[in-house]
């Protein structure tokens, strides 16, 4: 009697679990559309995008601009944000992300470099809490993906920052999406934007304007300043694309996690109701036995 | 070239988040920085940063004529394919009539002066509320019915 009521309480316990996973699997594949098209829709913005880049870097005429040059100051920091999501039960999401931090800062404490980590995701906050590593800010005025402004906000703060000398390199530590088959944490650098111009500009899956040279355009304003603007947009949005990257990545990543773990709570959900109608079964048997046993004794 | 495209060319508008528009239309107007642009076919090629305003897009193939406010951005022409890069971008398309009523009500009333210390605290800037009023004036010059759905 013991037994099956034992049974019973796991296989209850599987049940409720397996409704908890059932419900972050949906809501997460609804999120994860969302973001999905958005993201598949804005493709054709970062081609373009990277193609006026690609244009800009081949010119034959030189452009002096102080985002293309190696900046004059000195300042011994790296400024990093890092993106990684505020709830667990993601699988290894996070801990991609971690591992890149440890790289960051070691490397940091090789090349004598301070670092300033600017942080997106409760988790994130927990790992640098762990490295007693004092964050230099948090986004928090939104949940996953920033609106147009604030994103530009991020994104004029750094360059900034840049302008001012206060910062060298601008790294973006997150997952990147690069197809729903593939995702993959990566340090993407911004600043100094001619690196990021050659990410850009060495991404496979954009066509390349080959026919055509920078020289072949009309210009309007002079062309420091559509280098100038251009390299905004590209950090700007750059920063936009990652965080968004992020989010489709953290849903998809959690789907997954969550249809195992669900599958794994029905498979358990079986087994314990095959033990427990065996159990049951033979608690049965025995009594049977039991019966027919009195009945024998009775009848000497 | 006369006959088979009529003398017109493709125009896309793309933000990071969407692609607003992928049609063959006759003519285009973009807000450029230092004022309105108009471009037809066979224009040169030509890259510009644009500036705060209302982008027009005029005989389209199979549909009616299209307005977005634009907030700063690129225009590249080249080899008659216009493409817009924004990184926001105000429209009514894709928006029923009520909220394309309360949008321009709100914008009158930013417009007018009115509700200013309750505008500033709501995102709407005193330019844009202008622009959309007057986005809503050519909606209505040209396609009485268009705009609303």
């Amino acid at each position: 009697m013991a037994n099956t009521r034992k049974i019973l309480q796991r296989r209850n316990a599987a049940a409720n679990i397996s409704k908890v996973t059932g419900t972050m699997e949906t809501i997460s594949a609804v999120r994860y559309r969302q973001y999905y098209n958005q993201w598949a829709e804005g493709l054709a913005f970062y081609d373009s995008l990277a193609q006026l880049a690609y244009l800009m870097v081949t010119s034959q005429s030189r452009i002096a601009h102080p985002l293309m040059d190696e900046p004059k100051i000195k300042s011994q920091t790296n400024a990093l944000i890092v993106i990684g999501s505020d709830r667990g039960l993601c699988g290894a999401y996070n801990n991609e992300v971690f591992r890149q931090i440890d790289t960051h800062v070691r490397m940091a404490k090789r090349f004598g470099r301070r670092l300033d980590v600017y942080v997106k995701g409760k988790k994130v906050l927990g790992y640098l809490d762990h490295l007693k590593i004092k964050p230099a800010g948090v986004y928090e005025d939104f949940s996953e993906v920033p609106a147009a402004d604030q994103a530009n906000a991020i994104g004029d703060f750094f360059m900034d920052q840049y302008f001012k000398g206060k910062i060298d390199r601008l790294g973006v530590v997150y997952n990147r999406f690069f197809s729903p088959a593939s995702q993959k944490a990566q340090t993407l650098t911004l600043l100094p934007v001619t690196d990021l111009i050659e990410d850009l500009t060495t991404r496979a899956t954009v066509i390349w304007p080959w026919e055509l040279n920078f020289e072949d355009f009309e210009l309007s304003p002079s062309p420091e300043d559509i280098f100038e603007t251009l390299s905004k947009m590209i950090i700007r949005t750059s920063i936009a694309g990652c965080f968004l990257e992020a989010a489709v990545s953290e849903h998809l990543s959690r789907v997954v996690c969550m249809r195992n773990a669900s599958d794994n709570a029905d498979e358990m959900i079986r087994e314990l109701t095959k033990d427990y109608n065996r159990a049951r079964q033979g608690q049965i048997t025995v009594e049977l036995l039991d019966i027919v046993g009195g009945v024998e004794a009775s009848k000497r | 070239m006369v006959g088979f495209s009529h003398g017109k060319f493709r125009v896309m508008l793309l933000t990071p988040k969407a692609k607003l528009l992928d049609v063959r239309a006759g003519s285009v107007v973009v807000p450029a920085h230092d004022g309105q642009m108009g471009i037809l076919r066979n224009h040169s090629p030509l890259l510009a940063k644009l500036g705060f305003g209302i982008m027009q897009v005029h005989e389209i193939v199979e549909r009616p004529d299209a307005w977005y406010i634009i907030e700063g951005g690129f225009v590249r022409v080249s080899e008659n394919h216009v493409t817009v890069l924004a990184y926001d971008v105000t429209t009514f398309e894709g928006k029923n009539e009520k909220e394309v009523e309360r949008m321009i009500s709100h914008a009158q009333s930013v417009v007018a002066g009115q509700e200013y210390i309750r505008s500033q605290q709501q995102a709407i800037d005193q330019r844009k509320a202008r622009f959309i009023v007057q986005m809503a004036q050519m909606a209505a010059m040209e396609t009485p019915a268009a705009g609303g759905e």
